[in-house]
């Protein structure tokens, strides 16, 4: 047994790495003097951290899909590219935290230290292979979150949104591990796959106790995606923590839990004709819901980053959409999703950041007129708006697109007419924020400092995807088509 | 693997009435008190079920530490805006026999139902060894894994909780 731990380590030198990164931020941060105000060192080592963790992941792509460490954990290329994605996630957040002067510069090490933590949860996330590792996942993910979503303490809204984050996440964990606990006393086991054989032969008493479990089970996974029964938290405490705290919930958590959705559905849901029925009749109403209320509340919002939340909330709908046709296709388009998804975000995030760092706060006036002062941002804020809603040639239209495709393609008429309108509700609010910065005069002519030489450049590099995305998607959607499901 | 009977059926009413005492309760220590004595009565359905180990772990850890540390939390809390029900003299009398007779009828139909399984020499050996095999051996990894969780919520908590140095 502990021969065969040791050879397994290998496949996880990528979660050992970051979270040495995470003792060693800890033990750097201790070092330094309370006065002193710079934690370079800390900065570098985390993105050094990341970057050695990014690379580690891309050399375990070779190896074949696995289960290790006795079935808790699994290898694949499908969890390695979520892991990949977060890594990059957690990479832009630290450094616009770096930048950031919404985060005192006393607690940027801590939030580098915070963010590690939650990037190891995420990575055992989109890797659980048995209930437990899952739960443990969703639990480290959840736990230092709630940190972050607190981080200005003396704030109002901040300090509201980590009370609500916490409250809402102890509930749906709490149901998630009742759902967990019936599915074990049905089935006996919580191997993902002991249960997938299990479930073939489930007779109807069964099935009676194992469908509102699956119920329960979902409202955990739900609530990290921000899906709608479970969305209530996510525009607060987008709105009440900082903004790179913002960019970091948008992207990391989402991918994890979207990960977590797809192995579990693919694991559990493919086997049993009556299971499978309902976990897409639950994943299709879920889906319409989402995708209406997070536009349509969208549209009536004043603060960006709160339109951004909303947006983020339909973002998911469109996913959950690739997710329930539980094919090679849809995983494909799934995964080509949340890449133009990252870098879209990273780029509005970057921009927002910046903006409402200058003046306070991140209401749709402060961007009137940015065209005549910043051109080269504007457009690509207007860029990034027209992909988000998904407006050809760029990476967001063909994202769409090859959802709708594999959506069409399985017959689900009504969910695809759902998709197209909310397309179309989209375009209303993303465009507002175009029209305030081109025709709108600027309210004041003062310089905003975050627009260096050296941020516009990182924009710009971070935005090139968003373009290139869109054309040569053909590409990239085969090298996405490589990120197989390991279902054993 | 046990037939269902009279002792399973007390063991499960017992942790069900108080467990609906602590929810429904308005004075914080009946709700603590209560709440300790429906972990016993879990305690009692483990052993019913077989498993000695998670018995005494029930009691030592839910029961010892757990309730205890409710009980101080609300002593050291301020109470004195709840309002406690201060019962009559005769009412109090007639719950308190009531609830000595319940507690000892249902201890006496326990030990006579299980005298086979009390007897110390009849222990199930298994029981521990089963437990830290799993524990270290197949879920080796989702137990150190949680150590990363405790590890987490310490820094996040010192994080949380950290004076601020205002700028």
């Amino acid at each position: 047994m502990p021969v065969q731990y040791l050879a397994n380590l290998s496949l996880y030198v990528p979660e050992l790495v970051v979270v040495a990164t995470m003792m060693g931020v800890l033990f750097l941060e201790s070092t330094y003097r309370e006065n002193e105000k710079n934690h370079h060192f800390v900065f570098f080592l985390t993105l050094f951290g990341l970057l050695v963790a990014a690379v580690s992941v891309v050399a375990n792509f070779t190896v074949l899909p696995t289960e290790f460490f006795t079935h808790s954990l699994i290898h694949d290329s499908f969890g390695n590219l979520s892991k990949l994605l977060m890594i990059f996630g957690t990479m832009a957040s630290v450094y616009l935290s770096y930048q950031s002067r919404e985060i005192d510069q006393d607690l940027k090490s801590e939030f580098s230290a915070i963010a590690l933590g939650v990037l190891v949860g995420g990575m055992l996330l989109s890797s659980a292979h048995n209930m437990l590792t899952l739960y443990l996942g969703v639990e480290t993910l959840s736990v230092l979150s709630y940190a972050l979503a607190a981080m200005r303490k003396n704030d109002e809204k901040s300090a509201e949104a980590g009370l609500k984050y916490v409250l809402y996440g102890g509930v749906t964990a709490g149901l998630m591990l009742f759902g967990i606990s019936h599915i074990f006393g049905a089935l006996g086991t919580i191997q993902f796959t002991e249960i997938k054989l299990a479930l073939e032969k489930v007779d109807g008493a069964k099935l009676a106790i194992l469908i509102p479990s699956f119920l329960l089970f979902f409202a955990g996974i739900g609530y990290k995606i921000a899906c709608v029964p479970f969305h209530m938290w996510s525009p607060d405490v987008y709105e009440g923590s900082p903004t790179p705290v913002t960019a970091f919930f948008s992207l990391v958590p989402k991918v994890a839990g979207v990960a977590a959705l797809v192995r579990v559905t693919f694991s559990f849901f493919t086997v049993n004709v009556l299971l499978n029925h309902t976990w897409i009749a639950l994943l299709s109403t879920i889906a319409a819901l989402t995708l209406t209320i997070g536009n349509v509340t969208a549209i009536g919002q004043r603060s960006v980053k709160r339109m951004l939340a909303f947006s983020s909330i339909s973002h998911v709908g469109m996913i959950i959409l690739g997710v329930l046709v539980t094919s090679d296709e849809g995983l494909r388009s799934v995964m080509f999703y949340l890449i133009s998804y990252l870098f879209m975000t990273i780029v509005a995030f970057y921009i927002v950041a910046l903006v409402s760092e200058q003046y306070g706060n991140d209401y749709f006036e402060r961007f009137n007129g940015l065209a005549s002062r910043y051109p080269l941002m504007a457009i690509l804020l207007t860029m990034v708006m027209f992909s988000l809603s998904g407006v050809p040639p760029l990476s967001g239209f063909v994202a769409k697109f090859n959802i709708f495709a594999v959506v069409i393609e399985k017959r689900y008429y009504v969910l695809a007419l759902f998709a197209a309108l909310n397309s179309v509700v989209s375009l209303y609010y993303y465009l507002k924020i175009v029209r305030l910065m081109i025709f709108k005069e600027a309210e004041s002519s003062e310089e905003i400092r975050g627009f260096g030489f050296v941020n516009q450049a990182l924009i710009s590099i971070c935005s090139v995807p968003v373009v290139l995305l869109g054309i040569y998607w053909e590409r990239v959607l085969m090298w996405a088509q490589g990120a197989k499901l390991f279902v054993p | 693997m046990l037939d269902t009977n009279l002792t399973d059926v007390s063991l499960c009413l017992f942790a069900a009435v108080f467990a609906v005492v602590v929810v429904f309760n308005k004075n914080p220590v009946v709700a603590a008190f209560s709440l300790l004595l429906m972990f016993i009565g879990f305690g009692g359905i483990y052993f019913r079920l077989g498993s000695v180990f998670l018995t005494t772990i029930q009691i030592l850890v839910y029961a010892g530490a757990i309730a205890i540390l409710f009980v101080f939390v609300l002593m050291l809390m301020n109470l004195e805006e709840t309002k406690t029900f201060i019962p009559t003299k005769n009412f109090s009398l007639f719950a308190g026999i009531v609830a000595i007779l319940a507690m000892f009828g249902i201890l006496t139909i326990i030990i006579f139902n299980n005298t086979d399984y009390l007897a110390t020499d009849k222990l199930p050996e298994v029981s521990m060894n089963t437990l830290f095999t799993k524990l270290f051996e197949t879920y080796l990894v989702p137990f150190e894994l949680s150590t990363l969780l405790l590890l987490g919520a310490t820094v996040a908590v010192v994080f949380i909780s950290k004076k601020r140095i205002p700028q």
